[in-house]
């Protein structure tokens, strides 16, 4: 391998000049190379291994694995639990050691997708605590009953509190109301209950704020029993628009919003995809961020005419990783289809999800792709007023009705040939003069 | 004039009753007023003609039964706006037992008391008068609450998350698949839903907290707004014109979708929605004119369509 540049970024020149101030003695005859002391003899030799930059070996087609219909590494076999004494789950330390190399860009998009894709396959240990934070604008429904029907193809216990919804979602889902005259207490038994006889389970809760401000529920407490009694994951819903309410009493303690940030390890935002569309038009103008729904200040809008897009829901994720590392990315989920899911096996509502489908959004094509951009920013160019200037069907209609004065003249000039005559009868007030008109 | 021609073609997909058990939100403002549009609500809701030559047979031998609670405006107003707008008779429909009242006033079923728990009480009563147990199928049923947000008002101690938990509890009480699990009778519970519509105000006033110590009772208003909208599968606003009055329009309707509908009756979860995604706009809400005569009939129109 011919040495790099790297290896030759001390020239020989400057190699005697070192040696000299250095104080050797170095005789012409003699061979450099068996006096240089040793620090010298590392600039002298090309080594391969310790290139600074190393060169990228993509593969030309990476192979996507297709989830099998019983893929067993995928649903979780025997999930039932019946009695003994529970382990803790065995914790999954990573193989690689050092310092984190460097990336190229799409190993890094990998790198990120992987991230989210743990949390979305509901891996034990990959986000104990999931705050998902949404708003009207965009409801984190899309991104529940996808994770309702992850579980349901990986054979995981759902647990799902809701102030919300009085309506059970699905006869699999063991749906807790909450909503009724139950104590904090009551819901954290009941919790227990609901999650004792499964090994993995998930626990969705709808909404934190009135679980732990109108219950009293501690954040510790339920954590401590989801997260370490039965090691399985926690996500919490909150609204972001719900104002938090003012009591004299506790205005030194910090907001419940902030202390349960601090102790989630993924924090999600909801965002609607035509929203990010026109905050992209607007960056790339160099323009304020557009405000939508209640904030846009609007009296009697309640929410807004984009609000929960239906081609997909855009994620706004941020990770804690065990190592303290933060990572964060924005993540396109799209509606999921039939034929992303294989058939059920016997006894399963859903069968194994084929491939994961959740992706960056830079690499969805209706974000990233030029054409894109251009509509929406000629629509952001639009005259903004508040009149609509253009024409409905039936004002289309109405213009192609209206005859123009001295049509006629316009359609006797194919018959007659007579172009150009002057559609006009002389009145008793006009002066014919012809010696003047004379032409 | 039937009741059933009393709703704009236009409003017609908005005012009927979704499939499955839902909560609708219609929020008003000081100079736009949601009567119109809870009286078109009413119309879809216990016209007879619907049931005959519907869509789908659905609904053939379920009547709708419409518990109407209002904290804003007694029955005498109801009465007559209902006669002047929907062309319907309610106290007719009282007598039938398809319709029953909750209100302030002495008379029919009454309220004393702010208290929550007398709501509940109120309205199972007034559900049992509308459907005694020895009717042998459940009805739909579609209770309207006008305004509950007075209640917040009235009574400090109340909190947005006690008042949505009861309307919760009052939806599980009317609807038959809450109460017992679908799968114990699918047959005869498949075509009875409950509904209920809530009426509250989107006023700046009420809902903007004031800096820079907001009050409880704004903070209450929003909350509840909010909570109401995140809980509803459908949301209908009434605002006034963005551009100031004008002579031939009341105000601007803002129907917006949440999606909610699709989350009820069990299988919802697993009914995918193959290539419904892939709309080129992608927005699932719709905003139209209307204009409230004086004879009290409605006219709705989109943008830059009226004017005749």
């Amino acid at each position: 391998m011919a040495p790099t540049e790297v290896d030759h970024c001390i020239s020989p020149k400057t190699l005697d000049f070192l040696i000299e101030a250095a104080g050797l003695h170095v005789q012409a005859s003699t061979d450099k190379k068996t006096i240089v002391p040793e620090w010298c003899l590392d600039h002298q030799q090309p080594r391969p291994g310790k290139l600074l930059i190393k060169p990228i070996h993509e593969p030309a087609h990476r192979v996507i694995k297709l989830c099998g219909r019983d893929d067993s590494s995928w649903i979780r076999k025997n999930n039932r639990y019946y009695s003994g004494v529970r382990k803790p789950a065995p914790s999954v330390t990573s193989k690689r050691t050092g310092m984190a190399k460097n990336l190229s860009v799409a190993q890094y998009q990998r790198h990120l997708v992987h991230l989210m894709m743990r949390i979305f396959a509901l891996r034990t240990g990959a986000s104990p605590f999931t705050l998902i934070l949404d708003d009207l604008n965009q409801g984190s429904k899309t991104l529940l009953d996808e994770l309702f029907r992850r579980a349901m193809s990986r054979n995981i216990n759902i647990v799902y509190l809701t102030f919300d919804q009085a309506v059970k979602p699905h006869p699999y889902i063991r749906h807790i109301p909450i909503y009724h005259d139950v104590t904090g207490d009551q819901v954290l038994a009941e919790i227990d209950r609901a999650m004792k006889d499964f090994h993995t389970s998930i626990v969705i809760v709808d909404s934190l704020h009135d679980l732990l401000n109108h219950k009293k529920v501690e954040m510790a407490a339920l954590l401590n029993l989801v997260a370490v009694k039965y090691s399985s994951m926690l996500f919490g819903i909150w609204h972001q628009d719900v104002l938090p309410a003012t009591a004299e009493a506790d205005a030194y303690t910090p907001q419940t919003l902030d202390v349960i940030k601090y102790m989630a390890t993924t924090i999600i935002t909801c965002k609607s995809f035509a929203h990010m569309l026109a905050i992209k038009a607007a960056k790339e103008r160099s323009l304020p961020e557009p405000t939508h729904g209640l904030l846009q200040g609007a009296e009697g809008i309640v929410q807004c005419l984009e609000a929960n897009d239906i081609r997909g829901i855009v994620l706004e994720a941020e990770f804690r990783r065990k190592s303290g590392r933060p990572e964060s990315g924005t993540y396109f989920l799209r509606p999921s289809r039939q034929s992303d899911y294989n058939a059920p096996l016997p006894g399963m509502f859903l069968g194994t999800l084929k491939q994961e489908f959740v992706t960056l959004l830079d690499l969805v094509p209706s974000y990233a792709s030029k054409e894109v951009t251009d509509m929406v920013k000629a629509a952001a160019e639009e005259i903004q007023s508040t009149f609509d200037l253009g024409l409905t069907e039936k004002q289309k209609q109405a213009r192609d009705g209206v005859v123009l004065p001295y049509y006629d003249a316009q359609k006797s000039m194919g018959d007659a040939g007579e172009g150009g005559r002057i559609l006009y009868d002389m009145g008793s007030e006009d002066d014919f003069d012809e010696e003047e008109d004379e032409i | 004039m039937p009741p059933a021609s009393r709703v704009p073609a236009l409003l017609q997909p908005y005012v009927r009753l979704p499939n499955s058990d839902s909560i609708l939100l219609v929020t008003s403002t000081l100079g736009a007023s949601t009567n119109w549009l809870l009286i078109r609500f009413l119309c879809d809701a216990l016209n007879p003609v619907r049931h005959d030559a519907g869509q789908k047979s659905d609904n053939s031998n379920n009547d709708v039964k419409v518990i109407f609670a209002s904290w804003m405006r007694d029955w005498e107003f109801w009465k007559a706006e209902a006669r002047k707008g929907g062309g319907l008779d309610l106290e007719r429909l009282k007598r039938d037992k398809r319709f029953a009242f909750v209100d302030g006033t002495p008379g029919h079923f009454t309220l004393t008391s702010p208290d929550l728990t007398q709501l509940q009480e109120t309205v199972k009563s007034a559900l049992e008068y509308l459907n005694p147990s020895t009717s042998p199928t459940p009805p739909t049923t579609l209770l309207i609450l006008d305004d509950p947000s007075l209640l917040l008002a009235t009574v400090p101690s109340l909190t947005p998350s006690s008042l949505t938990s009861t309307i919760l509890k009052l939806q599980a009480l009317l609807s038959p698949s809450i109460s017992t699990p679908p799968t114990s009778s699918p047959s005869q519970n498949a075509h009875a839903h409950a509904h209920i519509i809530l009426s509250l105000p989107a006023d700046d006033a009420l809902l903007a907290p004031s800096a820079p110590t907001p009050q409880p009772l704004e903070i209450s208003a929003h909350n509840i707004l909010v909570k109401a909208a995140h809980m509803s599968a459908r949301i209908l606003s009434c605002r006034v014109l963005d551009t100031g009055v004008a002579r031939d329009v009341s105000g601007v309707l803002r129907v917006t979708d949440n999606g909610g509908g699709r989350r009820a009756g069990g299988e919802g979860l697993l009914d995918f929605d193959d290539g419904g995604g892939d709309g080129a706009e992608g927005r699932t809400g719709r905003e139209f004119l209307y204009k409230v005569g004086g004879d009290g009939g409605v006219r709705v129109f989109e943008r830059g369509n009226g004017g005749e």
